[in-house]
């Protein structure tokens, strides 16, 4: 085997060994690593990081941050584990929005950089606790969103200008394939899960969705053919079991089919890619209520379950724009040693500076402490550089974290997530008779407001019970 | 790659598949209950039942039991996870109660109807705040 580098293969390599006369467990031995090792595509795992590093920013600044105030309401909380209780700071509306402000912050720098794993371990524990602190948060996909976090820091780290170089490039690094067994899990699991009666019935998925009014039509052409609508309803929802298990094993088998000399199994995974997609767009369409979740999992059908060429050419599209970028970047390093020096240092000031004002504009609690902890980690990462002689990667940082300020402020304003901040948490302090710092959060909110959405009568009811 | 840390990788996959398959087995294999967290259950039955939370303190200084308002005493939310029966909460809440003032016992019963209509048998949990630990069985 040719190894070009650690994590990364020459694409003419062969990484199969022969178990044919091996002894039994050399031979599972041999089996695993052929599979838990087998090399991709870089291209997979590049533009899946990407993807899914930009949809967590947004997903933290844009959907998340509305529910901040629930947390710390009068002192009571349950966290998802104990210890938590025990060693963790009381959760509370700023540090429930400062962990994702940061949590988005550094997803959306990681995505602009070529990650390194111990800032993408940090991803993981800011993330798994921004939802862990807390029963309020009970969506189970970010507790998946955390596992692919966790998969991602063993993700091999290929750069854009090696993939736009070597079209094809294998590599290998196991956080890959454990994704794709992990996603075989979640779907082998939600499969399981539907195995009841209720489900069965076809009660479930009329009572959680729009389904009674999208699958209407087909109900009446059923009806017509003389299937009733239990039966109908019941083969609607029944039929989603083997679909999950179907695609299942796509994703388990998807981690080989670039290695693989078998037509089938690649037909087999590509067959998956539109199974996989068409149920999450019929999630969407039925309206359930599991935020970005579709979304996520289309992405990954995109990395897993899509044709090698395929891929190829998104990848091609995704790197163009990285390798102008880091052609770019490598410019500013040009110039003495000491001019190098002071141009980092000027622009991770200007960086904090950069954070400080988008603090300010967001205009949420969390919002300037989380900036002031950033700036604090962008002098200290310089400081490091600087003795490490990597001051051209500084940077690349200082320039990446700016850019993902200016972004999470410009998420942030376009979303209506200070909006529903402010008028969830007005809405429950006034349910709990604390009637003047509701009306602080109405007045508040009402610069957010959405054309149409006004909370005027509210404050007006709520000043005229003050005797204002 | 060296073997030692190929071990180490092979651990760590070993690791992580266990932790994904145990955790939400250990649910299906168990009794079922209602703290459904990790256990993949999307779109579950049990979210869709229409429960009716009660929770009545009897004062230290005699007098029946009466009402507690949750939703003015803590977030709507803890609310809507008291009525899915979530142990942990219902067990936390019922202390709260306690810590709060002189009160002598708390009772939590949640009153379910199953997405058929059916009535379900009433859920109990009883907190007697000179005790460490609350009494009744929790699905």
């Amino acid at each position: 085997m040719k190894k070009k580098k650690r994590g990364k293969i020459s694409v003419k390599e062969k990484s199969s060994t022969s178990t044919s006369d091996s002894a039994p467990a050399e031979a599972v031995q041999n089996a695993w690593d052929a599979y838990f090792h087998a090399p991709y595509r870089g291209v997979r795992a590049y533009a899946f990081s990407k993807l899914f590093l930009v949809m967590v920013a947004l997903d933290t600044w844009m959907l998340m941050i509305g529910h901040a105030g629930r947390y710390g309401v009068a002192g009571f909380n349950v966290a998802h584990f104990a210890w938590l209780d025990t060693f963790a700071p009381a959760p509370s509306p700023g540090l429930y929005v400062g962990v994702l402000l940061a949590t988005g912050l550094l997803a959306l720098t990681l995505a602009l950089l070529e990650t390194v794993a111990w800032a993408q371990a940090l991803l993981f524990l800011l993330y798994t606790y921004s939802w862990s602190m807390s029963m309020l948060d009970s969506y189970q996909h970010h507790y998946f969103v955390s596992l692919v976090m966790l998969c991602m820091v063993f993700f091999p780290r290929p750069n854009s200008s090696e993939l736009r170089r070597e079209p094809g490039l294998r590599v290998s690094g196991f956080g890959y394939n454990l994704l794709g067994c992990t996603v075989a899990v979640l779907y082998t699991f939600t499969s399981i899960a539907k195995m009841d009666a209720q489900w069965c019935d076809g009660h479930t998925l009329r009572r959680i969705s729009a389904a009674g009014k999208v699958f209407a039509p087909l109900a009446e052409v059923a009806l017509a053919l003389g299937i009733s609508n239990e039966t109908f309803w019941s083969l609607v929802s029944t039929s989603i079991i083997p679909l999950e298990l179907l695609i299942a094993a796509g994703y388990a088998l998807s981690i080989v089919q670039d290695r693989t000399r078998s037509r089938w199994l690649q037909r087999y995974v590509h067959a998956m890619f539109w199974l996989a997609l068409s149920l999450h767009i019929g999630a969407e369409i039925l309206k359930l209520d599991i935020g970005w979740f579709s979304y996520y999992m289309i992405a990954l059908a995109c990395t897993f379950l899509l044709p090698g060429r395929a891929i190829e050419l998104a990848g091609q599209l995704l790197t163009r724009p990285a390798s102008f970028l880091s052609g770019h970047l490598d410019e500013l390093g040009a110039g003495s040693e000491t001019r190098r020096t002071l141009d980092t240092w000027l622009m991770v000031g200007a960086v904090s500076g950069v954070l400080f004002a988008t603090s300010y504009l967001i205009d949420l609690p969390g919002a300037r402490t989380t900036a002031l902890i950033a700036s604090m980690g962008l002098f200290t990462l310089t400081v490091v550089c600087l003795f490490r002689d990597r001051l051209a990667a500084m940077r690349q940082i200082a320039l990446s974290a700016g850019c993902a300020a200016a972004l999470m402020w410009t998420a942030i304003a376009l979303s209506d997530v200070r909006w529903d901040f402010y008028r969830y948490l007005a809405g429950d302090l006034r349910r709990r008779g604390e009637l003047r710092p509701a009306l602080d959060a109405y007045v508040k909110g009402e610069r957010y407001a959405p054309a149409g959405s006004s909370r005027k009568d509210a404050i007006e009811a709520l000043r005229k019970r003050l005797g204002q | 790659m060296s073997s030692s840390q190929r071990r180490v990788e092979n651990l760590i996959i070993c690791a992580v598949l266990a932790f994904e398959i145990l955790v939400p087995l250990s649910y299906y294999l168990g009794a079922r209950g209602y703290d459904e967290r990790f256990s993949w259950r999307m779109f579950s039955t049990l979210r869709l039942r229409d429960c009716k939370v009660h929770v009545t303190e009897t004062p230290r200084d005699g007098g029946g039991p009466r009402d507690v308002a949750i939703e003015k005493d803590v977030h709507v939310a803890w609310l809507r996870l008291l009525e899915r029966v979530r142990t942990d909460v219902v067990d936390r809440y019922l202390r709260r109660r306690c810590d709060l003032g002189a009160v002598d016992e708390v009772e939590y019963v949640s009153t379910c109807r199953d997405t058929d209509g059916t009535t379900l048998p009433p859920v109990r949990r009883t907190q007697r705040c000179s005790d460490s630990d609350p009494r009744g069985v929790l699905p």
